[in-house]
């Protein structure tokens, strides 16, 4: 399976951009789908992003950083 | 009315469809996986696939941007409505109109409206035309609460009962106008007691029992396909996602959501072909399979698929383009 591309996702009609405000598992571990692993903030909320896909996780983005949607901020290997 | 064993399970082939379609959006945006803007239908399936079951390949209908379920009712290919939603060239509309727009005449689908209300003087219009073509079908106009209580919805709903023609308004009661509560915005309790201010029909059926829905309509597709005029079907059921994909539903009481999903209409469909024999768990499992892997199909074409190029910009907009700037 082709490995999965974590991006910022578009949790809202009206949302541009979100923060990367934590990240939920260190990189290298693993994580199973569904299971939440960040935290961004958009419009002052804060919601935890589930995984996409399950496998090894590697961390791009930065915590504290602010993203566009759909901007990549890691990968999730099989 | 009794159903074959072969439409139950045809109806319940519908609704896990519909549900796979859903819940596959909403994991896919959810996790960042693609971006699409969507009004989920998850949890009004039974209506949906009553629809499908009932209507003829030709009859026509309108139907609302919480339209996927419907979509799929009709028949419109997952790859068309996927396709439009995330603006590729296999959509509906060629990528062009996205999730509120979308049509497929040689399904019937006639138009999918984004302005709540908008749909039902056009499915009085479509309805005209039938009739005074002298063809017998019936256009179906498919709505929430919220459309009920717009000026347009009464001017159609007096002509379609003034002129007898064959419509079917469909409304898709699920006990919210966008954010307000149905008794924030209309005094009767029963959203089909509007249909007697227009001298029609108006029966409330459980929207969540797709059986119940699908006799319902026949008799208002009989009626209207045999020049007896329009009926009101009100179908009470709930929205599982909110109002647009991301909603926090803050508005929404837990024990209300709680009491909702409890009447999830697909689980309950499912309980029921066991209950009567009508299918097995295993044959309703492999239906199950095979709806999410039509749907992770559908999908990947979608993804691979191009976005429109800019040639695409004035096609189908007008029809003789003659003398426009540039």
């Amino acid at each position: 399976m082709a490995d999965f591309v974590v991006r910022i996702p578009r949790v809202s009609v009206a949302v541009s951009e979100a923060e990367l405000v934590e990240l939920l598992v260190d990189g290298g571990q693993h994580v199973e789908e569904g299971a939440p692993i960040y935290v961004i903030a958009t419009e002052k909320v804060e919601q935890e992003i589930e995984a996409g896909a399950s496998g090894t996780v590697q961390w791009t983005g930065e915590v504290g950083t602010t993203y566009d949607i759909g901007a990549p901020i890691g990968v999730i290997t099989a | 009315m009794t159903r074959s064993a072969e439409v139950q399970r045809r109806i319940y082939a519908l609704m896990v469809l519909m549900k796979a379609a859903d819940d596959r959006l909403s994991k896919g945006i959810g996790t960042g996986e693609f971006i699409c803007v969507y009004w989920p239908s998850r949890g009004q399936e039974a209506i949906a696939a009553a629809m499908g079951i009932s209507l003829r390949r030709d009859d026509q209908l309108v139907t609302t941007y919480r339209g996927l379920h419907d979509l799929i009712g009709k028949g419109v290919p997952l790859e068309e409505i996927y396709g439009e939603m995330m603006g590729r060239t296999l959509g509906a509309s060629r990528g062009k109109g996205g999730t509120m727009h979308i049509a497929n005449p040689e399904a019937g689908v006639m138009l999918s409206t984004g302005i709540v209300g908008a749909g039902p003087p056009v499915g009085v219009g479509l309805a005209m035309a039938a009739k005074r073509k002298g063809l017998d079908r019936v256009t179906v106009v498919s709505f929430g609460v919220g459309a009920t209580t717009t000026g347009s919805f009464h001017e159609a709903a007096n002509m379609a009962a003034l002129w007898d023609l064959p419509v079917v308004f469909v409304c898709q009661n699920n006990l919210y106008a966008e954010m307000t509560p149905t008794r924030d915005t209309m005094k009767l309790e029963h959203v089909a007691d509007r249909a007697a201010g227009y001298g029609m029909p108006g029966v409330r059926v459980d929207g969540n029992d797709p059986l119940a829905v699908a006799t319902a309509l026949d008799e208002a597709l009989n009626k209207a396909r045999h020049g007896d005029g329009p009926t009101f079907v009100e179908c009470v059921t709930f929205r599982f996602r909110g109002h647009y994909f991301g909603d926090r539903m803050r508005y929404i009481p837990k024990d209300q959501l709680d009491s909702a999903l409890a009447a999830d209409p697909v689980p309950r469909f499912r309980a029921h072909l066991l209950d009567t024999g009508v299918a097995t768990d295993e044959e309703l499992t492999r239906v199950e399979a095979v709806a999410a892997q039509q749907v992770e199909t559908a999908l990947q074409t979608v993804m691979s698929a191009d976005a429109p190029s800019i040639d695409e910009l004035d096609r189908d907009v007008y029809a003789t383009p003659i003398r426009f700037p540039v």
